[in-house]
């Protein structure tokens, strides 16, 4: 038997990568057709489930595009039965209106439910402020079944007060979980429980900032005579890149640009990219990030370049120089502003005192 | 350096224009619009060009302020010295800067010179325009002094060196530009541009805010309301079981009415029945049925036709007894002719045999002839006779045999008639040999009984249907009750239900769930319409974020800039302190001699702004008269001419500048002119005869 886990959809979210409006009105429909996406690709290779591990949709606004949509997709599969488990972010419910819910669609409660999906009991509980100290204490699963365990939240070690969101890793150990689908980390992540079973993070479907690069995607199980076999499937519609380039030594665009050119080659040009520039760089070095960026984002579907470069300056070099400049860059290093104002201010000044023409 | 001679082929109003200089102070009086000013501006255009520019006003277009009034070629020629050389520099003025043309010749060798580019002013006295307007030129009622860089640079000496004093104004107008860019006056400018637009989608992300709120409280008012309704609809669920209670109470009642007429018709029905029992027991036997008695009937009428037959029969035997009879008698009464026929024939065969035997045979033959024919005839006629009598025989026989068969048929008959009359008078219950009118009457009486009989035989049965189909109903009525029923027929009549009061009750219940409903549909309708406009929360949010984040990249860019230009600002005058001392100890210098007896002090700034130092305070210039402003400028000009040139001297051009000053001050002006005149040449032009004079 074939089961999807996903998780951290995050639909109707605001994106985080700086896109322009346009773009990011489109990368949110891009979001729910991800799901969509990922729900025909289930009918298509025989998927009996699909777990949802919360955070399917990002705030208490649930636009009706995104609801209708989502309720669509489960309804128009009904082979598939859906386990849809609330996150933190899953604060609307979306379900509210629908005055019947569909035969193929199962929820959870703040208390362990246990459903039966073929040769499998699939258990899942919502967290809530109320049952987080003992939620866990209370799981109970037969040792001879195959476990699944549906949860949203932050795994740890140790279950920390100052972190709400986290649960303990130890009170779920020997627990008789086969497998512990979770949501919450936008990225893949598989480790072993105990002896017995896995926790696994199936990430985000899409990443929405630059905080969420790499590939993103959903993971598949296969089930079968007690054992779980998981593969993480990328899946998203675009990957996100940081890229970093170190220009340490470079003076002019031109040479910028073809450094940039030499590190950005093989990145699909329907990604989104941010290219951070790195290194030290001399005040008279041409560094427009703006120009970068108007440059090169025909390239790509959507392109950030990020200054992260410190001036390279020697102070000694201007202590006995008997010029404008030297009195700026004397004036500028006494003063008691950061270093990184310092050097905005000096790259300025002496960018402008030595523009020509 | 020293101006040698001027030619202008056309500048302004001079055409073809010619002018020596003298070394040392020349004085040009003229009247009133003779050209002073031209020439002037003709000396500057010849060491610095015309400059470009795109403003209208003629004043501040010396390209088109200067265009020939007469046309043809416009610019000329200056001879020079300069060092130990002398050159002559030819200028000619386009519309357009490109037209322009510049030659310079050494007059030593008459042969084209490169000492010196189209930057004549720039490369002789290392200042700009703008610096040697500011310094060498003297306009009338234009003392006042403004810094640029090339003064600046020049004043410092440092640009052969560092150069980047030279840059100070453009990199602060590149500065001042970008944060132009940024922020302008009357905020605008990208930040003001960006705040606008982020106060516009903070003022659409409150109301979406505002909205997404508003659509929570309706949705806690829809939960509340959908309360609300669950209890109204509960209460109408109640009201409509009372008034189903109060109907099927109604109901039982008119069931228990119902029921007690099924009874009382069933028991009626009952007693009806009853009542036909006893009319039926009534009678012993059953009278016979509609069939029989039709039999019967049918036995009458047969007896009837017997009856008839019978005396058919018997008239038939009377009538074939009769007819064998006669034809008894007949047989009996009949005669053979042969006697008649034989006797004469006897009679005449005698004689003809006789007559024969006596010969007689005529006779004989006649007798005999005779004799034969009547035998002959007699013979017929007994035959005949005899087969007549054989017939009658054979008729007589049929006869008997018809008698016979006759008295059979009447025997038959009469069986017949016999065993039908018993039958009929057993089936009638008469005598026998009953008169068949009584038959007829009897049959017709037991007709009637018959019918009644039947009539009441078959009204009992339907009667008896009737009780039991009366019954039946009564009793499945019974039956039918559930057990509500049987327990409300058995409460009924303990209470009374004003049915119209309940139904009354639930209608306006029923109107205010439906108005619960309406009011549900509107807070959902209401609750959609500000989630769809709630639904631009993430666009809005992120518009917002980019626009602060770009705000705020602006306005820290703005803050960069300002502070860059701040320091570039500071390190300027730092650095251009260094110059003040000196530039103060000329200005004492020379302001001891315009005005030996000024007892305040004058300021200067590294922006060459003139302060006075009056009653313990430095006031600005403009406190002064006018005829002060212009001596103080004077003596200010004449101190940054001392810093500014160490070099090449440049000349001193004055357009009649002293017509602010009393007499005492401009013998006082001239006399440092002439005294400067030694050092450079001084060309002074004014239209008052009387300086100039004392001046030459």
């Amino acid at each position: 038997m074939k089961l999807i886990h996903c998780a951290d959809v995050h639909l109707d979210s605001r994106m985080e990568s700086g896109l322009p409006v346009e773009k990011a009105k489109e990368r949110r429909l891009e979001l729910l057709h991800t799901f969509t996406r990922m729900t025909e690709q289930a009918a298509e290779d025989k998927v009996e489930a699909i777990l949802i591990c919360g955070d399917l949709f990002d705030g208490r606004s649930v636009s009706t595009r995104a609801g209708n949509c989502v309720l669509d997709a489960v309804v128009q599969h009904p082979q598939i039965m859906f386990y849809y488990l609330r996150g933190n972010h899953d604060q609307g419910n979306f379900l509210e209106g629908v005055p019947a819910l569909p035969d193929n669609l199962r929820t959870f409660g703040t208390d362990w439910t246990s459903y039966e999906q073929g040769d499998v009991v699939i258990t899942g509980a919502e967290w809530s402020g109320e049952n987080k100290d003992h939620i866990m204490e209370r799981l109970s699963l037969e040792k001879d079944r195959t476990n699944i365990v549906m949860f949203h939240g932050m795994a740890a070690e140790y279950h920390g007060k100052d972190q709400p969101e986290s649960f303990s890793l130890r009170q779920l150990r020997g627990k008789n979980i086969d497998y512990l689908a979770l949501g919450h980390i936008h990225s893949f992540r598989l480790e072993r429980l105990d002896e017995r079973g896995v926790w696994c993070y199936c990430g985000c479907l899409e990443g929405r900032g630059f905080d969420e690069c790499g590939q993103k995607g959903y993971v598949e199980l296969d089930t079968g005579r007690g054992t779980i076999v998981s593969r993480f499937l990328p899946f998203a519609r675009r990957t996100l890149h940081d890229v970093p380039v170190d220009i340490t030594g470079l003076m002019t665009q031109e040479e910028i640009q073809r450094r940039i050119r030499g590190t950005v080659q093989g990145i699909p040009e329907k990604d989104m990219v941010k290219i951070r520039l790195t290194g030290r760089t001399a005040p008279e070095a041409e560094r427009d990030a703006a120009w970068l960026r108007k440059w090169l984002e025909e390239d790509f579907y959507f392109l950030k370049v990020q200054d992260e470069t410190t001036l390279w300056i020697r102070p000694e070099e201007y202590r006995y120089d008997v010029s404008l400049k030297g009195e700026f860059v004397r004036l500028v290093l006494a003063s008691d502003m950061t270093d990184e104002e310092k050097e905005e201010i000096l790259c300025r000044g002496i960018q402008a005192l030595e523009r020509k023409g | 350096m020293r101006i040698l001679r001027l030619h202008i082929e056309n500048f302004g109003k001079l055409h073809d224009f010619d002018m020596d200089f003298q070394e040392g102070f020349h004085r040009v009086c003229t009247e009133n619009g003779w050209g002073k000013s031209t020439l002037a501006a003709f000396i500057r255009a010849m060491f610095y060009g015309l400059p470009v520019t795109a403003r209208r006003s003629l004043k501040e277009n010396d390209r088109k302020h200067y265009v020939p009034w007469q046309g043809g070629a416009f610019g000329g020629s200056m001879e020079f010295q300069a060092g130990e050389k002398t050159y002559r520099a030819e200028r000619f003025f386009g519309k357009k800067d490109r037209e322009d043309t510049f030659v310079l010749y050494d007059l030593e060798t008459g042969l084209l010179s490169s000492d010196y580019s189209g930057l004549l002013g720039e490369e002789l006295f290392h200042v700009d325009r703008a610096a040697y307007v500011r310094s060498s030129f003297f306009l009338q009622q234009d003392f006042a002094v403004a810094l640029n860089d090339s003064l600046n640079a020049r004043l410092t000496h440092v640009e052969e060196d560092a150069g980047d004093m030279g840059n100070y104004e453009q990199a602060m107008l590149f500065l001042e530009n970008q944060m132009k860019y940024y922020r302008k006056t009357g905020n605008r400018g990208q930040i003001g541009k960006l705040e606008e637009q982020r106060r516009s989608v903070r003022e659409e992300l409150l109301k979406c805010r505002e909205q997404e709120e508003e659509a929570e409280e309706w949705r806690f008012r829809l939960i509340s309301q959908r309360q609300r309704i669950e209890e109204a609809a509960d209460h109408v669920e109640k009201l409509e079981k009372r008034l189903r209670h109060a109907q099927d109470c109604q109901q039982i009642e008119k069931k228990r009415a119902q029921y007690a007429l099924l009874k009382s018709q069933a028991e009626e029905k009952q007693e009806e029945l009853q009542k036909m029992a006893v009319e039926l027991s009534e009678y012993t036997s059953a009278p016979p049925k509609e069939k029989e008695l039709d039999k019967a009937r049918e036995w009458i009428c047969q007896l009837e036709v017997f009856r008839q037959k019978e005396s058919e029969a018997k008239r038939q035997v009377q009538d074939a007894v009769s007819r064998l009879g006669n034809m008894e008698d007949a047989r009996d009464a009949h005669v053979s002719p042969g006697m008649l026929y034989g006797i004469p024939a006897g009679i005449c065969l005698i004689p003809g045999i006789f007559c024969l035997i006596r010969g007689l045979l005529a006779a004989g033959l006649v007798f005999l002839g005779t004799g034969i024919l009547f035998f002959s005839a007699g013979f017929m006629k007994v035959r005949k006779s005899r087969m007549e009598k054989e017939h009658l025989e054979k008729r007589i026989q049929v006869s008997r045999q018809q008698v016979r068969e006759a008295e059979r048929v009447l025997r038959e008959t009469e069986k017949k008639q016999e065993n039908l009359e018993k039958k009929i008078c057993e089936f009638l219950s008469l005598p026998k040999h009953t008169d068949p009118a009584q038959m007829e009457r009897s049959w017709k009486q037991m007709r009637r009984k018959s019918r009644e009989y039947r009539d009441l035989k078959q009204r009992y049965e339907l009667q008896r249907k009737e009780v039991s189909r009366s019954r039946e109903l009564w009793f499945q009525y019974g039956e039918g009750f559930s057990e509500e029923e049987h327990r409300l027929l058995s409460a009924s009549g303990k209470e009374g239900y004003d049915l119209q009061t309940w139904k009354d009750r639930l209608e306006e219940c029923r109107i205010q769930l439906r108005h619960l409903q309406k009011e549900e549909n509107d807070i959902q309708y209401r609750i959609a319409g500000l989630q769809e406009r709630a639904e631009r929360l993430p666009e809005l949010e992120e518009r917002e974020s980019w626009l602060s984040e770009k705000t705020e990249e602006a306005v820290r860019e703005y803050a960069l800039l300002e502070q860059t230009a701040g320091y570039l600002k500071l390190a300027r005058e730092r650095f251009s302190a260094r110059y003040l001392s000196d530039l103060q100890d000329r200005l004492e210098y020379y302001m001891g001699i315009l005005k030996p007896e000024q007892e305040s002090s004058l300021s200067l700034d590294v922006a060459l702004h003139l302060k006075v130092q009056e009653a313990g305070a430095l006031r600005p210039m403009e406190y002064q008269s006018a005829g002060q402003q212009d001596l103080f400028h004077f003596a200010e000009r004449l101190a940054i001419l001392d810093v500014l040139y160490k070099e090449e001297q440049p000349p001193l051009i004055l357009d009649d500048p002293f017509v602010n000053l009393d007499t005492a001050k401009q013998q006082r002006a001239v006399d440092i002119l002439k005294q400067l005149s030694e050092k450079r040449q001084v060309i002074y032009f004014t239209c008052h005869n009387v300086i100039g004079e004392k001046a030459v």
